[in-house]
């Protein structure tokens, strides 16, 4: 129906954080996995699942508090001169992550797809799309997320599953439970990494129609996005065994190709997941890149964001270009998801502790 | 509105500058791979090897086109050349090709007995790290020559690679004499017994090939060949097995005299390990049900009970699984029925303690078998 | 540049609405001869206008005068409505008082006998009268004129129309005259709360355009636009409805349509009744549905006189066929030339066995192909009837087949974009087929650039356009983004009727259910025999 403000409903968030968070993580979860926790991956990837709840839930609370206000405002209203500065260092954080994401899609488009196009082409092409999508507004890249969901997780799903039914081996899981504690915290890390995304909510809950729906949207989100990243993990593991998935380096998409009985009709399709994977790619970029222009609109105090949104585009290419090959790449990346986490857990926290101070002090 | 230019001169920028499209190459401008052959070159020349490509000849195969007519000469054309690597080696061949290689329609590689016996890993290597591989594809280690094998001349299939590709599919299915391992399958079973697996077998003779049995890798190296009796035996402790429906057929000697043809169908296994004194004990049951296809000797006996043949049956499995046991544990010493996997996913304690000295306990651990085998039908005559 | 930035800062201006330049600006005068001049200059050299002098009254001396134009009037009428009673029948009755008669009032009233009638002092409003085939009467001494319904002109039987036959379903369709029309959507529509509004729009052309909506359902506020938007009009000829839909669409840069057209009532019917508003344009057989949603041009009134099983299938098999003709020839460059290792191993053979001594690249051939067959599509709507089928097929036939003997195709090629033109005649809505078959260009093209990665690209561009185009203030994709899922029993498939109890949200109506409950489970219930 015809929301005449730009604001979108519980169920559009869900699928809009759904769709962000299953970005580029999917094909090498398995692999960071793998090497760290071994056969109790997806133990990993319920712990990573339930403490990025907990993130949701403090970054989500702390929205609640001040339904009509972003991060930037509430930042400076309870603490003042590190509020600027924490909004300077999100929306660095968040161009950066832009970046990076675009490249790693880029890497693997290039890697598996394309391989003589220069990445440049790639990152551009995906970019220009997020600019025209993101120039509508939060609710049509919710809307446009709804659309694409179904189309995007319906073969994912059927074609995962024959995968695993047929190839896999699920004792592959088996030594059950050896994990010591510091295994754990080291895998929790990775998983947690994959999760990353929803700081975007950091900025978008005064746009939805019911922000105090906003705790519930993200943990429905992150549940379905868990049982979607257990099930590949699953996947990928009995089918390829521990030893092997460390080894690659993006087993989500090297285990498609071992579709043998899967493909009567069409042998080989690892392709056609690698276009639909375009669209998690786009689903994930648009909401970020939208996020940061939004971001600086609001600490300029502009009225439109959509002036933003372009020459935010050469930023993020440079970002996206800087590292010099895949390695640093997903180094860099590492190092970004630091300052996310940060983000997610350190600040809201901050800021919440702030504000209850502040109305203790007030109230008397 | 200014978004939409940006993005128009992104696109227009785009094709300009970058002209061209990089990555489209019209199809009859490549030229696909059907068959891979590596092999080491015998004399003096240590680590250099022969690399064989077989692509085929795409006017002869012309469906509607070119019908009718005398079958022309094989529609396939091999092409070799020497060098250190495999890589290194096709693009050598580049040289002579009029057409850009395409990679990903080759569905079967072959190893030659002198490069398998020198060591796999440096030849999988490859396979593993370029996309344009299938892991799908099929290996074969080779008796002799494999470019023996790629120079066949095949009548019933246009293809060597369908003919042997077809023979595995058939076969191991079929009589259970073959294993189905794509290079894929290999690679991970290598990984994770380091270095120890089996592969297809090939033997190739003038216009046919024997695809059955199979080569015993130990070590990242050939060590070995196994009949192909012997390879069912270890196929039946095997889990493959229960999850594909295969069919084979054993010959008896019934007290009796006389020989009776059984087919065995839907088999089952279960493994279990003990640990006793020390050392692991094996317990395999197996399940399978038969029928009997052929019979030698004539019944005169109204009454016919098709249970007494279930005994022979089952002694003989068990004789063949422990004969493929022998020649696997004490021949080869080599851990192929996938004891130390088993070990290391249900006893992770004790493989913890002996996973460095499993090449040297493996030929020594006890199998317990208990075969069941059930007779069902019979076909349509007593 | 600079007049770029400067538009930028400018206040915007209040919008003018154009008004046809007044070229007759007189009243009528009492003198019936100059009255007469002045008509006769209006209608100078316009020598199928008549201009009828009489004289009536109790004592033959009130003179009259009649302006009809030949053609557009149904003469009996004029005989029988006006001149009978006029001359004849004022003549036999007797008056107390004369001055009884006189007046305008008293031949309006009790003088004609026809039932349209209606009074005016414009010159204007006369003279648009006579042009749409009323009969202005003047009378000496009065300088208001009356306009007498008069109109009557020969058109169109109502038959079947011919851009859409159904199988099953009536064969009466839309003919060219308004009334007609209004008549058949109103034998359909027995209810009061059908509204019909009139519009004259096109400067010179002066067409009669009605605006159809049923009062309760409709959405007040989609009613308010479509009346401001008309309007807004001020082309100076309208001569199809086609061309009021171009004007009052809401992107016209969108390759999809988006508004319905049908020539069909009962397709206008059903709209109505969904809380649609119909649009009906003088001397054009198709009426103008609004606001309509991407599923909805994909839907026929077949599909609703069907059991469901079939509709289903054939609306599946629809939507099948829209994406196989925007994607295929895409797909097709796309496999072949970026990546043939999806295609099997024995197929991939086989192409390439045939596309042996093709000197073009797949994209040069695929673009000579399509574009082939888009000529030929013309070529058979340009020629009469039978020979433009016959010449299309043939033509198709042959050309392939000629183009893969010479080696200039590849039979796979000729085969895809036959199956692409297949396609897109199963699609119900020609505007809808016609923006398709541009969009198929434009995958063609992403996907020689970038493969199936353009395509997907393309795809996504795609899927934000429709996201974000709206159709009179309602979503484009209406079904498929709006939270109302009971929707999408009537999408893809069509479920069966019972259970179809509410209107599909586009037209966002006033009340959603459609009927109370559910079908007869029991049969009804029979009355005894007592």
């Amino acid at each position: 129906m015809l929301t005449k403000n730009d604001k979108i409903t519980t169920p559009q968030t869900i699928v809009l954080i759904i769709t962000t968070l299953i970005g580029v993580w999917i094909t090498t979860l398995p692999a960071t996995l793998a090497e760290k926790s071994g056969p109790d991956s997806w133990l990993m990837v319920i712990i990573g699942g339930v403490i990025s709840v907990l993130g949701a839930a403090i970054v989500t609370s702390t929205g609640r508090q001040f339904p009509e206000k972003t991060f930037i405002e509430y930042s400076v209203e309870t603490l003042g001169v590190f509020g600027h500065l924490f909004n300077l260092g999100l929306i660095i954080y968040l161009v950066i992550l832009t970046g990076m994401v675009v490249r790693i899609f880029g890497e693997v488009i290039k890697v598996f797809l394309l391989d003589r196009t220069p990445i440049e082409v790639i990152i551009l092409t995906m970019l220009a799309l997020c600019v025209y999508l993101t120039r509508h507004g939060i609710e049509p890249i919710a809307r446009t997320a709804e659309v694409l969901l179904p189309i995007l997780m319906l073969p994912v799903i059927i074609i995962y599953l024959m995968i695993i039914l047929f190839n896999g081996d699920l004792s592959n899981f088996m030594p059950f439970l050896r994990l010591d504690f510091k295994e754990i915290i080291a895998g929790t890390k990775a998983t947690v990494v994959s999760f990353l995304g929803f700081e975007v909510l950091l900025l978008f809950i005064p746009l939805m129609q019911n922000p105090h729906q906003s705790t519930y949207s993200s943990f429905v989100a992150i549940l379905m996005v868990s049982i979607l990243y257990l099930f590949v993990v699953v996947t990928v593991i009995a089918v390829l065994g521990i030893v092997e998935t460390s080894l690659l380096i993006w087993p989500g998409i090297s285990v498609l190709r071992m579709t043998e009985t899967a493909g009567t009709v069409f042998p080989r399709m690892d392709v056609v997941i690698l276009s639909l994977w375009s669209i998690a790619g786009f689903t994930t970029i648009s909401p970020m890149l939208f996020a940061s222009a939004f971001g600086i609109s609001r600490i300029l105090k502009a009225r439109e964001f959509k002036s933003f949104i372009v020459p935010l585009v050469p930023v993020a290419y440079m970002i996206a270009m800087f590292p010099k090959d895949v390695l640093e790449a997903r180094k860099a990346v590492e190092a970004v998801s630091n300052m996310g986490l940060f983000y997610i857990f350190v600040v809201p926290l901050l800021i919440l502790t702030a504000h209850w101070i502040r109305r203790r002090v007030l109230n008397r | 509105m200014k978004g939409k230019v940006f993005i128009l001169t992104v696109l227009i920028g785009a094709s300009i500058f970058f002209h061209g499209c990089w990555n489209m190459m019209d199809l009859e401008k490549k030229t696909f791979i059907m068959m891979m052959g590596i092999d080491a070159l015998p004399e003096g020349q240590q680590d250099k090897i022969k690399v064989t490509l077989t692509m085929p000849v795409p006017r002869q195969l012309a469906g509607a086109e070119g019908g009718g007519g005398p079958r022309p000469e094989t529609p396939q054309q091999i092409l070799q050349s020497t060098g250190n690597t495999v890589y290194g080696t096709i693009r050598q061949i580049t040289n002579r090709l009029s057409r850009q290689l395409y990679f990903e329609h080759m569905t079967a590689i072959v190893i030659g007995e002198e490069a398998a016996k020198g060591g796999l890993d440096r030849f999988l290597d490859v396979f593993q790290r370029n996309k344009d591989f299938l892991r799908m594809a099929k290996l074969y280690i080779c008796e002799g020559k494999a470019e023996d094998v790629l120079k066949m001349e095949t009548e019933m299939e246009p293809l060597v690679v369908t003919y042997i590709n077809q023979i595995v599919h058939f076969n191991s299915s079929r009589s259970l004499r073959a294993i189905n391992y794509s290079i894929g399958k290999v690679i991970t079973e290598l990984h994770e017994t380091n270095g120890n697996s089996l592969v297809m077998r090939i033997r190739p003779e003038k216009k046919e090939a024997v695809v059955a049995g199979s080569a015993v890798i130990k070590n990242w190296k050939l060590v070995g060949w196994l009949s192909d009796r012997e390879t069912r035996g270890i196929l039946w402790m095997l889990k493959e097995i229960n999850r594909i429906s295969v069919e084979t057929s054993i010959e008896l000697q019934t007290p009796q005299k006389g020989l009776v043809v059984l087919d065995l169908v839907n088999f089952t296994n279960k493994t279990k390990a003990k640990i006793q004194d020390g050392m692991p004990v094996f317990y395999i049951n197996m399940r399978g049900e038969a029928r009997i296809v052929e019979k030698e000797e004539r019944i005169i006996k109204k009454e016919e009970n098709l249970e007494r043949y279930e005994k022979p049956i089952e002694q003989a499995i068990t004789k063949e699984i422990n004969n493929a046991l022998q020649k696997v544990q004490d021949e080869y010493r080599v851990d192929v029925v996938n004891f130390g996997e088993h070990l290391r996913k249900y006893r992770p304690d004790y493989w913890e303690t002996v996973k460095e000295k499993w090449d040297l306990m493996f030929p020594h651990v006890k199998v317990v078998l208990n075969v069941d085998v059930k007779i069902r039908r019979q076909g349509i005559f007593k | 540049m600079l007049g770029f930035l400067k538009n930028l800062f400018k206040k915007k201006q209040p919008e003018k609405i154009y008004t046809r330049p007044l070229r007759i600006n007189d009243r009528l005068s009492r003198n019936l001869e100059k009255n007469l001049e002045t008509f006769k200059n209006i209608f100078k050299d316009c020598d199928d206008v008549i201009f009828k002098r009489f004289c009536f009254g109790p004592d033959g001396k009130s003179k009259g005068l009649l302006i009809f134009i030949d053609g557009l009037v149904e003469k009996e009428r004029i005989h029988y409505g006006i001149l009978e009673p006029l001359i004849y029948e004022i003549n036999l009755k007797t008056f107390n008082n004369k001055k009884e008669f006189l007046g305008i009032d008293y031949i309006v009233d009790q003088g004609i006998t026809a039932p349209e009638v209606k009074r005016t002092k414009e010159m204007r409003e006369l003279v648009e009268a006579a042009l749409s085939g009323e009969t202005v009467l003047i009378i000496e001494g009065f300088n208001e004129g009356v306009i007498v319904g008069t109109r009557g002109w020969k058109s169109r039987n109502v038959e079947e129309p011919t851009s859409e036959s159904a199988v099953r379903g009536p064969r009466e369709g839309f003919v060219e005259n308004l009334k007609t029309n209004t008549t058949l959507i109103r034998r359909r529509l027995r209810d009061n709360e059908l509204k019909v509004k009139m519009y004259k729009v096109g400067t010179r052309t002066n067409t009669e355009v009605a605006v159809l909506y049923v009062e309760d359902l409709a959405n007040p506020e989609v009613v308010k636009e479509v009346d401001n938007r008309i309007r807004k009009i001020n082309k100076d000829a309208i001569q199809e409805s086609g061309e009021i839909e171009q004007l009052i669409e809401d992107d016209w840069l969108s390759p999809f349509p988006q508004v319905r057209y049908t020539e069909r009532p009962d397709v206008a019917v059903s709209s109505l009744m969904e809380g649609k508003i119909a649009i009906i344009v003088d001397t054009s057989p198709f009426v103008i549905l609004v606001p309509m949603s991407f599923i909805g041009l994909l839907q026929t009134s077949e599909d609703y006189f069907e059991r469901w099983y079939i509709a289903s299938f054939i609306r599946l098999l629809r939507f099948t066929g829209i994406f196989i003709s925007l994607m295929m020839p895409g797909l097709y460059v796309a496999l072949i030339a970026f990546h043939p290792g999806m295609i099997p191993t024995p197929l991939a053979l086989s192409i390439a066995a045939t596309r042996e001594g093709v000197p073009f690249t797949a994209l040069v051939e695929a673009l000579i192909m399509s574009f082939s067959i888009e000529l030929l599509r013309e070529a058979g709507l340009r020629l009469p009837a039978p020979i433009g089928q016959t010449v299309g097929m043939v033509g198709g036939i042959i050309v392939g087949e000629a183009a893969v003997r010479a080696g200039i195709v590849s039979p796979i090629m000729v085969i895809i974009v036959a199956f692409t033109a297949i396609s897109s005649f199963a699609t119900p809505n020609y505007s809808l087929a016609a923006g398709i078959r541009v969009l198929t260009f434009v995958v063609l093209g992403a996907a020689a650039f970038l493969g199936l990665y353009g395509i997907a690209l393309v795809f996504m561009a795609l899927v934000v356009h429709l996201v974000t185009l709206k159709s009179f203030g309602s979503h484009y994709l209406s079904p498929l983004v709006s939270a109302r899922l009971i929707e999408l029993l009537d999408t893809f498939i069509r479920a069966p009727l019972f259970m179809l109890k509410y209107r599909p949200g586009v037209s966002r109506p006033q009340e959603y259910k459609r009927q109370r409950n559910e079908r007869r489970d029991n049969p009804p219930r029979e009355e005894s025999e007592d």
